[in-house]
């Protein structure tokens, strides 16, 4: 009987320790938070300025000034697009090209499972280190509005975790696109493409025309961005706040599942490449 | 000349052999990298369905401004792909390779390399948007469009390879600057808008330290428009290969410095 909780907590503390581990990792590259947030930074002066002209060069629109600018200002803080964010990708894909996959094989843990708590733990470094410090400084330098109430910032919290297991199964599908590809660098890009656009971190998806808004609501990748910021700025209130975190987590689990059908397949070409 | 010719030739045939065994990888590269540049044309689209014209800039001007930029970064991403790969060879030693064979140390890791094929599926695209925005705009356009325009790609070609490399002889004085890189590439999309939007300051530094505002904005604003931006417009052509002599002046230095690693 106690077999079963033992296994269960050797297990997390397995995972614990990974964790730990890819939050050390993480602070090997200070310099490289600090490049982050000056990018972080960057992209959002850029935003700032593009959002500015677009909204007084427009005749009406269906946000606030106000909303918009903390929509993607937030959304450059929290970006799931940033470059050092390809890390973990390029781990996987690196791992597999060149072999180093099978050293984390023959460890006594599931794979997706290692690579999760990796992921997990450099999120976690990437929120403290990165995000935080950014979205304080945009706060002061552009102004932006704080949560548009207590349930909205809960629920954007909520949110966000909801999004990591949306781009967890994207890098995790980017990643085993290794095995049949040189580089997966090239691949980093449609991954970016689809944050940035399809998910509506560079725009609230709220501003797309009509027939296209129906079209990337119904698909996943809004959660990765758009829900976590619509809560923030007050898009998605009162129920609909949970519901959509909910739709997010089912696309999330959903996602989880098929890529592990997608990495059980590909588990196979190693054996015959041999590593 | 003709000694580099042939070496170039030789080192593209070994890259292509290496790749063909990765027939199924390099069509799914190509999709990924066309969905890319795809999404962000769409976001131009996307904005231009909110408004009519940008702070009076059209559509039309604004793709062709991102066509010269997507064109002229791409080239060199995809021809001179070299910055990005010197801190390896730094850190591992294999400059000590390089150093010791006869050809020059760049063309030599361009040549490792060989030309990197999904940014030139990139850069076909922006080929593309620039006729589309040609065309959609040909009243306007002056005579000389036809020498001039295939100069500031050059030029722009120029401007993205020596800011990256000036970066990358960093890592000659400090030991990773990978990030920095990356960040200072980044910025490459600021010159995807018109740098009017844009406050002073950041204006300042895209037209004259890393100057990502010659590769597209200016060229076609001065096309275009003229006057007002005559100054820029004529420098902008010449921009690219003042720079280069300034990287390579840059690179010259830096290698002087490198000590192998020791391993």
């Amino acid at each position: 009987m106690a077999k079963p909780m033992s296994r269960i907590r050797e297990g997390l503390n397995r995972h614990l320790g990974i964790i730990t581990a890819a939050i050390k990792q993480e602070m090997a590259y200070r310099f490289n938070f600090f490049t982050s947030i000056v990018g972080a930074l960057l992209t959002m002066a850029l935003l700032y300025y593009l959002w500015s002209a677009i909204y007084h060069s427009a005749t009406s629109m269906e946000m606030s000034y106000q909303a918009l600018i903390t929509y993607v200002c937030l959304g450059q803080a929290f970006s799931f697009a940033r470059p050092g964010q390809r890390r973990i990708l390029v781990r996987i894909g690196y791992g597999i090209r060149r072999g180093d996959v099978v050293l984390d094989l023959i460890r006594p843990t599931d794979y997706q499972l290692l690579t999760f708590s990796e992921t997990f733990g450099a999120y976690l470094m990437e929120i403290a280190m990165v995000s935080l410090p950014s979205y304080l400084l945009a706060l002061l330098v552009f102004g932006i509005d704080p949560p548009a109430s207590l349930e909205a910032a809960l629920g954007f919290i909520v949110s966000l975790m909801g999004a990591l297991f949306l781009v967890f199964s994207l890098d995790f599908l980017v990643g085993l696109m290794g095995f049949w590809t040189f580089s997966v660098w090239g691949l980093g890009y449609a991954k970016i493409a689809v944050i940035d656009t399809l998910a509506g971190t560079i725009i609230p998806l709220t501003l797309f025309p009509d027939w296209l808004r129906r079209i990337v609501l119904a698909l996943p990748f809004k959660g990765m961005a758009y829900t976590p910021l619509a809560i923030y700025v007050g898009e998605i209130e009162g129920s609909a706040i949970w519901t959509s975190i909910l739709g997010q987590f089912a696309w999330g689990i959903g996602l989880v599942l098929l890529t592990r059908l997608l990495w059980l397949r590909a588990r196979r070409r190693i054996e015959i490449q041999g590593g | 000349m003709l000694y580099y010719a042939d070496l170039y030739v030789a080192y593209f045939r070994f890259a292509l052999k290496s790749r063909a065994q990765y027939r199924v990888g390099f069509a799914i590269t190509l999709v990924c990298s066309i969905v890319g540049t795809s999404a962000q044309l769409a976001f131009l689209t996307l904005i231009f369905a909110n408004v009519r014209q940008l702070e009076g800039w059209s559509f039309d001007e604004m793709l062709l401004t991102w066509g010269l930029m997507v064109t002229a970064t791409h080239l060199a991403n995809s021809l001179l792909d070299i910055p990005h790969r010197i801190s390896g060879y730094v850190q591992s030693g294999a400059m000590d390779r390089l150093l010791v064979r006869p050809p020059a140390p760049l063309f030599q890791i361009a040549g490792e390399y060989g030309i990197t094929l999904q940014a030139l599926s990139r850069v076909l695209i922006g080929v593309a948007a620039i006729f589309a925005a040609l065309a959609a705009l040909q009243d306007r356009l002056p005579w000389w469009a036809i020498l001039y325009l295939p100069l500031t790609i050059i030029s722009g070609m120029l401007i993205m390879f020596s800011v990256q490399l000036i970066l990358a002889c960093l890592t000659f004085w400090f030991v990773n600057t990978f990030s920095l890189m990356q960040t200072i590439g980044w910025m490459n999309q600021f010159g995807q808008y018109p740098v009017t939007i844009l406050a002073l300051p950041l204006r300042f530094l895209l037209t004259w330290v890393v100057p990502y505002a010659m590769m597209g904005f200016y060229p076609a604003a001065f096309l275009l428009r003229g006057g007002e931006y005559r100054l820029h417009g004529l420098l902008a052509p010449l921009m690219g290969f003042l720079l280069l002599g300034l990287s390579l002046l840059v690179w010259r230095v830096s290698v002087r410095r490198y000590q192998s690693t020791g391993s």
